[in-house]
């Protein structure tokens, strides 16, 4: 059967050729969610950019996403072997730094253009952005002004929102009723859930259902519109400025104890918050860069929307209030 | 010596579900795991409620169209209708849900059509409606195939007894079509209830809350931000426990009465110009139309705007990579299929239709272990052992052929089983046996099936999402995970594209065996 055996001649090819080419320079091996180095995401050009400058081998070793990358780290424990793991966010790094896995990063981070002051020694932001809920303009005409006009909205706009249990915006969202309603937030979810079209397991299944216009509104980021503008050249789309204020994300970085290269992962982590790395951020990952390039941003992010106030709740809020939380969101929604 | 096929493939198929055991408890460490019994039992209780009834509504549909198109043996379209159904039945999730949004949805073409006549349908498929029709569409089509196979095995003597006793339309139902359904009947409704009791991605997005979830979301979970392997472990094995409970039972209403011996002619059955029964099936193949037809040409019709964008080099690699996981893996299924089927019968042989309806059962194993369990569990035991990395692609190849098992035993499994019925006496007599056995009184029997059975494995390697999206390091690219991809960086479009390119290449592939299939069916007669 000369097609099996050309078959497992294309498998073994695949299996033996990253460690063959690897051999000759030191390889930098850097674990972050698929979507990063993929063919659209900011990866390919932040590889070239960085082997152009550090003479080894930059090795992206992709999972799902951000979640599953830290129970991926949490299973290998120690043995791991990431030099550097790129696409945490804020709401697990408690979870990360517990692991005991992280060193202190030891870059500067002081000259940051967050919407929030960085003190964290272990992981360090490489980009950032602000929830939102995303809306067409030619569909939405009046979006509501403030969270509680949206809970409160009768017949108010239809939302696709994400499972806080499984993803980042949803997790985001549980995080800001809370921070707009505190104890309130139960009934506040009771009120808003007539609007909710459907609760997606992930961002990715949440906007493709806003983009087929089965909801008015899609859990989001404010920086969504910044894609349809300069990819499609579409203005239509804008996001509904909430008078609460709104969330952020961060995403972050860390080097690992167990490194064998300390040297190259901190020239990587440094490299992440310099000009080069930055750069590719906004039109890559559709994300606010963690430092401005010197040029200021592209052209697309201009014209987008801004929260006047910027909520942020700390990693340990967040991981010590979780379980209660999510509890309460089921407990609500489940009625 | 008949035993060791079966035994063989029953030790790797507990070996990987064990070891998924072992590694997510190995993971866990000694903190005792603790659930939220309230919120767990209502999970469980829609989670029943909802693959309950999808697997209802999948058996009696999937038994009408089976039924319709074995007495509709030509009409124009017919065998691309059956390549259709099993299409539908082997798409990526995401992408149904997708399809099946874009012509009932709000935005949808039902939705446009309603709000003409100034209706607003509302939300209405958000929550069980969503749920019961995208399982609806998985499996009447599954349920359909598995029937019709069965129904075209019955012998043509039969036909001719019908047709000389002038039997109506409602006695052939009664005395030659029902027994063959209540016989396949089990098997497939152990499969269909397996596939809807740990449905992931069609429940989230079409459940409309966490109220319709299912314990598979609550798996998933409990990994996802809490990493708490402990609870996922608890879970699983809650998930496998009342799998087990359930479909148990349900196989051991399925012992079959034994086939008499058959000359293998062929007879067109007499109920068939019955003016009433055209009417019928006409109805019916109109119904199975409108549901399995409109998602599949709206995933058609969305993946054309971005045609251009399959040109792109990483869809020619993510294809190849998708081929070299799917065949193998296909083969192995395969494999493993005769091997359980093989010790099946013989233990049925040997009176031992218990045992033997083991074989059968564990063969689903798999698929009451979430794959975020699996992969997880494999990764944690493997790891001392060798680099994770370099054995991605073997264990999804592995870990693939284990999920297509049970479809591949379904088709698989009851030509083995008539071919013993009807010749096995036959060929004992003769002292026909070993290799002989099998090329003059198995292949013929069993080529048809063993074609449509790699293509459906091939097929549903090709969709998977699950397993590769765990282990895939960075090179590993296949089709589904190029979908998410362009997915998740806002390419709906273009995502579309390759779930049009996956659904050609799978339609390709039923065509293709049902061609090879027919022409040697044509031949050996």
């Amino acid at each position: 059967m000369p097609r099996i055996s050309r078959i497992a001649l294309a498998l073994a090819a695949m299996l033996f050729a990253a460690p063959a080419a690897a051999q000759e320079k030191p390889t930098l091996t850097v674990y972050t969610y698929s979507g990063f180095p993929s063919e659209y995401g900011p990866g390919g050009v932040i590889k070239e950019r960085f082997e152009a400058v550090c003479g080894c081998t930059l090795e992206w070793v992709t999972s799902d996403d951000a979640g599953t990358l830290l129970s991926r780290l949490k299973l290998e424990g120690a043995g791991t072997k990431a030099d550097v793991v790129l696409g945490l966010d804020t709401n697990l790094i408690t979870d990360a730094r517990a692991t005991g896995l992280f060193r202190p990063h030891g870059v500067d981070a002081s000259g940051l253009n967050l919407p929030i002051q960085w003190t964290d020694d272990t992981f360090l932001p490489f980009d950032w952005g602000w929830f939102s809920f995303v809306y067409d303009k030619r569909k939405v005409a009046n979006p509501p002004a403030s969270l509680d006009a949206l809970v409160n909205s009768e017949d108010g706009p239809s939302i696709v929102i994400e499972d806080p249990r499984t993803s980042t915006p949803g997790l985001g969202l549980l995080v800001w009723m809370r921070g707009v309603y505190g104890d309130g937030a139960a009934d506040a979810w009771k009120k808003l859930q007539p609007k909710i079209v459907t609760v997606t397991s992930g961002w990715t299944e949440a906007y493709g259902m806003f983009l087929k216009g089965e909801a008015d509104m899609v859990l989001s980021y404010t920086t969504s519109p910044a894609y349809h503008i300069a990819e499609e050249n579409d203005p239509n789309f804008d996001s509904a400025i909430f008078s609460e204020g709104h969330y952020l994300e961060i995403e972050v970085a860390g080097m690992t104890k167990s490194t064998d290269q300390p040297d190259l992962a901190r020239a990587f982590l440094k490299f992440m918050v310099s000009e080069p790395f930055q750069s590719a951020i906004p039109e890559g990952n559709w994300m606010y860069p963690a430092k401005t390039p010197e040029e200021g941003l592209p052209a697309s992010f201009q014209g987008l929307s801004k929260p006047e106030k910027s909520l942020y709740a700390t990693p340990d809020e967040v991981e010590q209030n979780r379980r209660a939380w999510v509890d309460e969101w089921l407990g609500a929604m489940s009625k | 010596m008949k035993l060791l096929p079966g035994l063989a493939a029953l030790l790797l198929i507990l070996g990987v579900v064990t070891t998924a055991f072992v590694g997510l408890l190995l993971a866990a460490g000694p903190e005792p795991a603790d659930l939220p019994w309230g919120y767990v039992a209502s999970v469980v209780r829609f989670t029943l409620l909802q693959s309950v009834l999808s697997t209802a509504l999948s058996l009696i549909l999937g038994a009408a169209i089976a039924l319709a198109l074995a007495r509709r043996t030509s009409f124009p379209g017919r065998s691309l209708f059956i390549a259709a159904l099993n299409l539908a039945s082997v798409l990526p999730a995401i992408v149904v849900v997708f399809g099946v949004i874009e012509v009932l949805g709000r935005a949808g073409w039902l939705g446009a059509g309603l709000r003409l006549v100034g209706v607003d349908p509302g939300a209405w498929l958000y929550g069980l409606p969503g749920i019961l029709i995208a399982h609806v569409f998985f499996n009447v089509p599954l349920a359909a195939r598995v029937f019709l196979a069965s129904l075209a095995a019955v012998p043509g003597e039969r036909w001719r007894l019908a047709t000389q006793l002038g039997m109506p339309p409602a006695t052939i139902f009664r005395v030659l079509d029902l027994p063959v359904l209540k016989r396949e009947a089990p098997a497939i409704a152990a499969l269909i209830f397996l596939l809807c009791f740990t449905s992931f991605a069609i429940v989230l997005t079409l459940g409309g809350g966490p109220r319709a979830a299912t314990l598979e979301v609550a798996i998933y979970a409990s990994v996802r931000f809490d990493v708490d392997f402990a609870r996922a472990g608890l879970l699983a094995l809650l998930q496998v426990a009342i799998c087990l409970t359930l479909v148990l039972p349900i196989l051991w209403l399925g012992r079959r009465p034994a086939e008499s011996a058959a000359s293998g002619v062929t007879a067109a059955r007499p109920d068939a110009g019955d003016r009433r029964v055209r009417l019928v099936d006409r109805i019916v193949l109109a119904v199975g139309g409108l549901l399995v037809l409109p998602p599949l040409i709206a995933v058609a019709l969305s993946g054309i705007a971005a045609f251009a964008s399959l040109f792109a080099a990483d869809v020619g690699k993510a294809t190849a990579t998708s081929f070299a996981i799917a065949i193998p893996a296909a083969l192995i299924s395969l494999l493993l299929a005769l091997g359980l089927a093989a010790t099946a019968r013989a233990l049925r042989g040997a009176g031992r239709s218990g045992a033997a309806g083991l074989m059968s059962v564990s063969s689903g194993a798999i698929l009451a272990v979430p794959p975020v369990a699996v992969s997880a569990g494999l990764f944690v035991v493997l790891r001392p052992l060798a680099d994770p990395f370099a054995l991605a692609i073997p264990l999804i190849v592995l870990v693939n052929a284990l999920t297509a098992l049970p479809f591949v035993l379904r088709q698989v499994e009851p030509p083995l089983i008539l071919s013993a019925e009807r010749y096995g006496r036959l060929a004992a007599s003769l002292g026909i046996s070993g290799a002989w056995r099998i090329r003059l009184v198995d292949w013929p029997l069993l080529r048809r099936p063993l074609l449509a059975a790699l293509a459906i494995a091939t097929a549903l390697s090709l969709g998977d999402l699950g397993v590769a999206a765990f282990f895939g390091s960075g090179t590993i690219l296949t089709l589904p995970l190029l979908l998410y991809q362009r997915l998740g960086n806002y390419r709906i479009a273009e995502s579309a594209s390759v779930a049009l390119l996956l659904a050609l290449l799978v339609l390709a592939l039923f065509l293709a065996a049902q061609r090879w299939s027919g022409e040697t069916l044509a031949r050996s007669r």
